[in-house]
């Protein structure tokens, strides 16, 4: 029994292409066991072997093979093949970003915004013999940030990320803005709130929510932007926290 | 979880509140509209002339016409700095918009004061 299912891939090789176009493949699922939409790439780059995407762990830890599946961003090695109606399955790369090849974007931009919330513990106080300890109340505070692997999913489904990706943080670098500004263990909340307080870097998040519908962790970026915008109206009212 | 005011912008929690505050008075002021119109009813030329008349409902009819031009002037900055990238028209169109909204806002304390 067979199950022949159809690919369009965009295609960009931007030594060779002029510009990119959409390549028809077919493959038959079943007879090649393919269970995840990476399973179906990697039996086509068999039969192709210039088609170009990223990949590693191929079980939704590493972040890697992002990519926009039939409109959805997701990951390819989770994404199960059945969850798709109809036979034909279109991919693209993650979209709002320079195509380097293929499937494959240039992150430059992303990892930019991720640098710029300045993702690790700032503590200004003497160094203790021992670990900084946290309360179980203070580490559950971490849940629900501290799982993001840096997929792009969410950023490259995120309209104000498109229209002003130098300027807008992002649902990514906003969720780990916040995976800090909540550790009880840093003590530069006040600097990451005024890195945070101008009209574009938060508040260009419009609530929209795409962010939280493709994420294949699970993680919810627009709840930890209230949070975040919650601590700047607190202060600017001059509420103490 | 110290906080340093002086360090911190307003200009985005600003604009974010005046948008939400400027939201509330608009759909209070429907409803309060609403409930008048339904009382009011049917409607003709005095009706009309008694609900516009009295002082207060003169200054609610203000409040929301201010926030109408609080919430489009913060709701276009925001989509002209999306798809607006040349500066220049930016300016160009906000001046427009921020003209407009002046002109209106004129026009419409002339009409309520000529009730």
């Amino acid at each position: 029994m067979s199950e022949l299912t159809t690919f369009e891939i965009y295609r960009y090789n931007p030594d060779v292409d002029s510009k990119p176009y959409m390549q028809t493949y077919t493959l038959d699922t079943k007879k090649h066991n393919c269970i995840m939409v990476l399973d179906a790439l990697m039996e086509l780059k068999k039969q192709d072997t210039s088609l170009t995407f990223r990949k590693s762990c191929r079980e939704g830890v590493c972040g890697s093979d992002g990519m926009n599946m039939n409109g959805k961003n997701g990951l390819a090695c989770i994404t199960h093949l059945s969850s798709f109606k109809g036979s034909t399955i279109t991919l693209r790369p993650l979209p709002g970003m320079p195509v380097v090849r293929d499937l494959v974007i240039d992150m430059t931009q992303f990892y930019k915004q991720y640098d710029r919330v300045k993702p690790y513990l700032i503590n200004d106080q003497p160094t203790p013999t021992t670990e900084r300890l946290q309360s179980p109340e203070e580490r559950a505070k971490l849940d629900g940030l501290y799982e993001c692997i840096l997929c792009a999913c969410c950023s490259t489904s995120c309209p104000s990320f498109w229209w002003n990706p130098e300027k807008f943080v992002g649902p990514q670098g906003l969720l780990h803005a916040y995976r800090f500004i909540a550790d009880s263990r840093d003590t530069a909340t006040e600097e990451r709130l005024a890195d945070l307080s101008d009209p574009f870097s938060l508040f260009r998040c419009r609530g929209i929510m795409n962010c939280v519908s493709v994420c294949p962790k699970g993680l919810n970026p627009t709840q930890a932007i209230g949070k975040i915008r919650s601590l700047l109206l607190k202060e600017s009212v001059g509420a103490s926290k | 979880m110290q906080m340093n005011t002086r360090t911190v912008s307003r200009v985005g929690v600003r604009d974010w509140l005046l948008q939400r505050i400027s939201a509330v008075c608009l759909i209070v002021y429907l409803l309060v509209f609403g409930i008048l119109l339904i009382k009011h009813s049917p409607l003709n030329f005095t009706e009309w002339q008694s609900i516009f008349s009295p002082l207060w409902f003169k200054i609610i009819s203000l409040i929301a016409f201010l926030s109408i031009v609080v919430h489009s002037w913060v709701g276009v900055w925001t989509i002209f700095t999306d798809y607006i990238h040349p500066w220049k028209l930016r300016l160009i169109l906000m001046s427009v918009v921020m003209l407009l909204l002046i002109a209106y806002f004129i026009w419409f304390v002339q009409i309520m004061w000529g009730v």
